[in-house]
């Protein structure tokens, strides 16, 4: 480390490596996304792809940087390619009981993109109820069900942001050290929220869809703080016909679900989801869009209660609106 | 209030409920946010100081026992004596100890969450010693008899009327609600102490291993004078506290003060490594520097928990957390509020005592991406949430409805069954198409209906006809 201070620095310490941001930048934010059929290309299985993702993350090696343009430009140069993505949709189980409206839209949206869209009827819960009360025995058991639902999956798709980082980010913390190392790699490495999902791994960023309305856009916490998407919804709208898109004050301060938080603490909740609404109403909006049922669940409960004219509505349901 | 974690739920519930109370923090911890905001835009190289910090604090707690060695080593070779105190009492009775040696009345305090940890005052006035907190926002809360509401404004709660009425009542002084003539009262009568205290006792920011130097930060000059105009300057330090190298101090000062005041740097920043050496005009004559432990290394033990001893107490976690601005610090019932208090606590406390705390958050994770030295702080409430389930410290009714969840999830028919039973239900009761009811929701937000048709239904019949088109 630096002279002078060797004594006190048992180890030799680096200097700040370059974040995983950075990386992003370098290649348009789509560095990370390697599409599975790149295998074919040269990297033979997707344990290696997410090891790549992973090593990239971390540090930027010439080599991983040169291969992973190497796979922006199979990506970019063919077409066709593109088509024969295959999307599984992963409906989470909120979505299944009140929104299944959202579901269809997102099965629409990929259609037009260009997927072949399957629905694997197995599926049931991810487990994040159990996981975010601290049931973690209850999570891993369903975390270990929805490995083996999806193990053939080419993609997994999902209209929840809060489902997909359950999978995503906290499946890696609760089976650390099981035995399903490979799998859970492989398969969280394939899951995606669908607008993260369009725009990012599709390239896909004009549906055709029209909404001549003006709205404005909720980041939910999952979304924005673990999976790092905020670009791509806003992305996605502002590709929509007629679409007027205002942006709230403080869209990235949480509504106030937060699961059982919302009947563990309704107090609190509902003087959350009061300030959310007030930020709302300032915008003029007719339409509070955002990427996740549960925080339209709790928004548009309130703003139903309080009979306000603002509708909720999922960024799904926008897209797949003249589809 | 008292100060115990087991009334979270209801003291928070109270304090949402008081528009007074909403409003100050709101004011406050917004004002806080947007002066952070603009000084850290101004640092480019801000997220790479943030992980750096995060590195030497993995460093320095992966390897306590070899950094607070050297610490020892060092304040002694400059002539301070270092205590080793297990818990709050063994802190407390060795500075009684000395305060009786050295026939000690008046002993002023600057701020110190860690005293504030151990009860320190409480102590040195039942032992007829006559403690006054120079800082203040202690100042006021000393007063008042109340304990902070915030890690380093710990008179957030009180509108300058308060302070005024309490000022006019305690001191004898007409009321007045101007900040300046408040501040002024407070200082005559803390200048009076300060020259009369015979001890004084600070806290520690940071403890630089390599030379033995404490490091406090503040902005009131108090904290100053109570560590130099009194012949015996006692500080007061968790463990945690140590950093390997002077090196390494601009990473954490640059971060200290645009986190938690939104300054570039504080006012005052005081290194004090030794008592006052042959030669020198002023200084104390005795320098001690209690090392406390209270639990810390139990922390040490786990590690899913360690990262909680990164912490540098700057409060900026509390200012930005939904939960926090909406009930003030006194809900957490601990002297560390906010996210990292509801980490701290239960880890300090025991789950049980504080088991309410982890569930006092919607997980947003905003606490996780202002803290400074990259704390993970959400997802260790998470962890917490765990082992409040694996010590048996929830309902039998939420246990029992987790594994009829599992049940009902483990198997896609009886989801399916389950799926068809509850619409049958809701068809039954003539609630079709009508929003439910649900405990804790339905009060203040309407909760949606059960739709007629779930996903797994529609998407049958989608399958249906999608074959119908392809094979006609």
């Amino acid at each position: 480390m630096r002279a002078g201070s060797a004594q006190y620095h048992r180890t030799t310490g680096t200097d700040p490596g370059i974040p995983s941001e950075s990386l992003r930048s370098l290649t348009g934010g789509s560095v990370l996304r390697v599409p599975v059929s790149a295998h074919q290309q040269g990297l033979s299985s997707t344990w290696q792809v997410w090891e790549l993702r992973r090593h990239a993350g971390k540090q930027l090696s010439l080599a991983s940087f040169l291969m992973l343009l190497r796979y922006r430009q199979i990506s970019r140069s063919k077409g066709s390619w593109v088509a024969s993505m295959k999307a599984s949709l992963f409906i989470p189980c909120l979505t299944d009981q009140f929104f299944p409206h959202v579901g269809i839209s997102l099965w629409k949206i990929l259609r037009k993109a260009g997927a072949e869209v399957d629905y694997p009827m197995e599926q049931t819960c991810c487990g994040q109820p159990a996981f975010n009360s601290g049931y973690h025995m209850e999570a891993i058991e369903l975390a270990r069900r929805f490995l083996n639902v999806f193990r053939n999956s080419e993609y997994i798709v999902s209209p929840s942001g809060s489902c997909t980082s359950m999978v995503k980010m906290f499946y890696p913390e609760i089976l650390d050290g099981a035995d399903v190392h490979e799998l859970l790699h492989d398969v969280t490495a394939r899951t995606y929220e669908f607008s993260d999902f369009l725009v990012n791994v599709m390239g896909v960023k004009d549906l055709g869809a029209r909404f001549p309305y003006r709205v404005t856009y909720h980041d939910a916490c999952h979304l924005l703080r673990e999976l790092k998407v905020k670009e791509a919804p806003r992305d996605l709208m502002r590709h929509v016909q007629g679409l007027e898109l205002v942006e709230m004050e403080q869209s990235e301060s949480c509504c106030g679900f937060g699961g059982t938080f919302s009947v563990k603490f309704p107090d609190i909740s509902t003087a959350m989801v009061e300030d959310k609404a007030a930020a709302i109403a300032k915008t003029g909006a007719e339409y509070v869009v955002a990427n996740d049922s549960s925080c339209l669940m709790q928004i548009g409960g309130y703003l139903s209660r309080r009979g306000a004219a603002v509708k909720p509505l999922h960024l799904a349901d926008l897209l797949a609106q003249s589809l | 209030m008292n100060l115990t974690p087991r009334l979270f739920k209801s003291y928070a519930s109270r304090n949402v409920n008081n528009p007074r109370l909403r409003k100050t923090f709101r004011f406050a911890t917004h004002h806080a946010l947007e002066k952070r905001l603009q000084l850290v835009q101004e640092v480019p190289e801000w997220e790479a100081l943030r992980d750096r910090a995060h590195q030497i604090k993995e460093e320095v707690i992966d390897h306590l026992d070899f950094y607070l060695e050297g610490l020892e080593t060092h304040v002694t070779a400059n002539g301070g004596k270092v205590f080793w105190a297990r818990d709050g009492k063994e802190a407390s009775d060795y500075i009684v100890k000395v305060a009786r040696r050295i026939r000690a009345k008046t002993v002023v305090k600057s701020k110190s969450m860690t005293t504030e940890e151990i009860g320190l005052s409480r102590t040195l006035e039942e032992n007829q010693l006559e403690p006054v907190e120079t800082d203040l926002g202690e100042f006021i809360i000393q007063l008042a008899h109340e304990w902070p509401s915030h890690i380093t404004a710990p008179a957030l709660h009180k509108s300058r009327g308060e302070v005024g009425e309490l000022f006019a009542e305690k001191l004898g002084i007409p009321y007045t609600d101007v900040p300046e003539e408040l501040c002024e009262a407070a200082r005559k009568l803390l200048r009076s102490k300060f020259l009369k205290a015979e001890l004084g006792i600070s806290g520690v920011n940071f403890a630089l291993a390599d030379t033995g130097t404490v490091v406090i930060v503040e902005n009131e000059g108090n904290a100053r004078l109570s560590t130099t105009m009194p012949r015996v300057h006692i500080a007061v330090m968790g463990l945690e506290k140590v950093i390997p190298s002077f090196n390494d101090l601009p990473v954490f000062l640059r971060l200290l003060a645009r986190s938690s005041t939104g300054q570039k740097q504080t006012s005052y920043v005081s290194l004090i490594s030794a008592s006052r050496q042959p030669g020198e005009l002023d200084g104390p004559e005795e320098f001690h520097l209690v090392i406390l432990d209270n639990g810390r290394t139990e922390i040490l033990k786990d590690p899913r928990m360690r990262e909680a001893l990164f912490c540098i107490r700057c409060g900026a976690c509390l200012n930005t957390c939904p939960i926090y601005q909406r009930v003030g610090g006194h809900a957490y019932g601990s002297v560390y509020s906010g996210p990292i208090g509801a980490v701290i606590t239960p880890l300090l406390q025991g789950v049980e005592v504080a088991k309410d705390l982890p569930y006092g958050s919607s997980l947003c994770g905003s606490c996780s991406g202002i803290c400074p030295v990259k704390i993970d702080i959400h997802h260790m409430l998470l962890w917490l949430r765990q082992q409040v389930v694996a010590g048996r410290h929830t309902p039998w009714q939420e246990r029992l409805a987790m594994k009829l969840f599992l049940a009902g999830m483990s198997d896609s028919a009886l989801y399916r069954l389950g799926s068809g039973a509850l619409r049958l239900a809701v068809r039954l009761g003539g609630a079709q198409g009508r929003p439910l009811k649900v405990p804790g929701w339905t009060q203040t937000r309407d909760f949606p209906p059960l739709a007629e048709r779930s996903f797994k239904t529609l998407w049958k019949e989608l399958e249906k006809t999608e074959a119908g088109r392809a094979h006609p």
